[in-house]
């Protein structure tokens, strides 16, 4: 209900400013006539009120519209499992918190993206990396997917078989990663501090 | 959220708002070992805002029309780390236990919607 409701919200605004731009373009209403009503409406200091209220009641109807909308969408992303107590249920981007954490702590990784999908089968797992160049990328990605699958079974107690696809996107050189430092430091030699070296 | 009709006294009626068994199960929360925040949404944002003194997070106390049984629903973060499913069912007996301390009703079911995992 909630959902309809914003959803709708979000359908008279748009159709509203679509007829607005539909009367600009076929010159249905007089440009003099809308430039005399906006000249009435701030000369009226009630009118004026009236229409900031309108405006800010607006802004706090579309921000809830959007949590609203947003909220439904997360929570439709869910892995659920009951408890005596209740039902939990864990949203995949807590999922892909938790393998961007695992990721950090490679060495040999330098990035890493996770997208996160439960689907009947179980849940699919799609990361993309970029690799130091000394890294074997068999052995890696072998290490990393059991380190991944291992993980996510122990942490969220999921008995549901876990696919861990990986993308190497890139790999990064060590002159590469020269050539990104080296600017920072010819910055810093660049900026001359006042009077140093002078002795007092 | 409404307010809870209790029990009566040869005072009058207490009634325990909804806001009250949120800010029970919010304090209950944040004691058990492996939570790291609980989320905040727009609402509770806008009321800490205009000086709410007692936090409840985004915990929805639901409250079932026909037969009285209350269900709240608490959203987490997770210190990484730490196994979910066991800090969960931690929170939900914390909870429980919380309320019924203080209310002396007992909540049907304590959903955790677990948000995300963070240091």
């Amino acid at each position: 209900m909630r959902i309809a409701l914003s959803v709708f919200f979000y359908t008279i605004i748009l159709a509203v400013v679509g007829t607005c731009a539909i009367i600009y373009a076929t010159n249905l209403v007089d440009f003099g006539d809308i430039v005399t009503w906006a000249g009435y409406a701030y000369e009226d200091i009630r009118l004026r009120v009236i229409i900031g209220a309108a405006g800010v009641l607006l802004i706090l109807l579309s921000l809830s519209a959007a949590q609203i909308i947003t909220g439904k969408i997360q929570r439709e992303k869910t892995i659920a499992f009951s408890n005596p107590n209740g039902q939990v249920t864990v949203t995949l981007s807590a999922v892909e918190d938790l393998i961007k954490r695992l990721s950090c702590q490679l060495a040999e990784l330098k990035e890493a993206k996770a997208d996160v999908k439960a689907t009947k089968k179980g849940i699919d797992i799609r990361m993309r990396v970029v690799l130091r160049a000394e890294t074997s990328i068999p052995d890696f990605t072998a290490r990393l997917q059991d380190l991944i699958a291992n993980r996510i079974q122990e942490v969220f107690g999921i008995d549901e078989p876990i696919t861990v696809k990986i993308h190497v996107a890139k790999i990064i050189t060590s002159d590469e990663k020269q050539k990104k430092t080296k600017p920072e430091k010819s910055e810093r030699e660049e900026i001359g501090i006042p009077y140093q070296g002078m002795k007092i | 959220m409404g307010i809870r009709e209790g029990e009566k006294t040869e005072f009058g009626a207490i009634k325990i708002h909804n806001n009250v068994l949120a800010s029970i199960a919010y304090l209950a929360t944040q004691e058990v070992d492996g939570v790291s925040r609980i989320c905040q949404d727009l609402r509770s944002r806008l009321l800490n805002l205009l000086g709410k003194k007692t936090a409840s997070g985004a915990i929805d106390v639901r409250q079932d029309t026909q037969d009285d049984n209350i269900t709240i629903v608490i959203p987490l973060v997770i210190k990484y780390g730490y196994n979910i499913p066991e800090v969960a069912a931690r929170v939900q007996e914390r909870v429980k236990a919380a309320v019924e301390e203080a209310t002396d009703l007992t909540p049907r079911e304590i959903a955790i919607k677990i948000k995300g995992v963070e240091k």
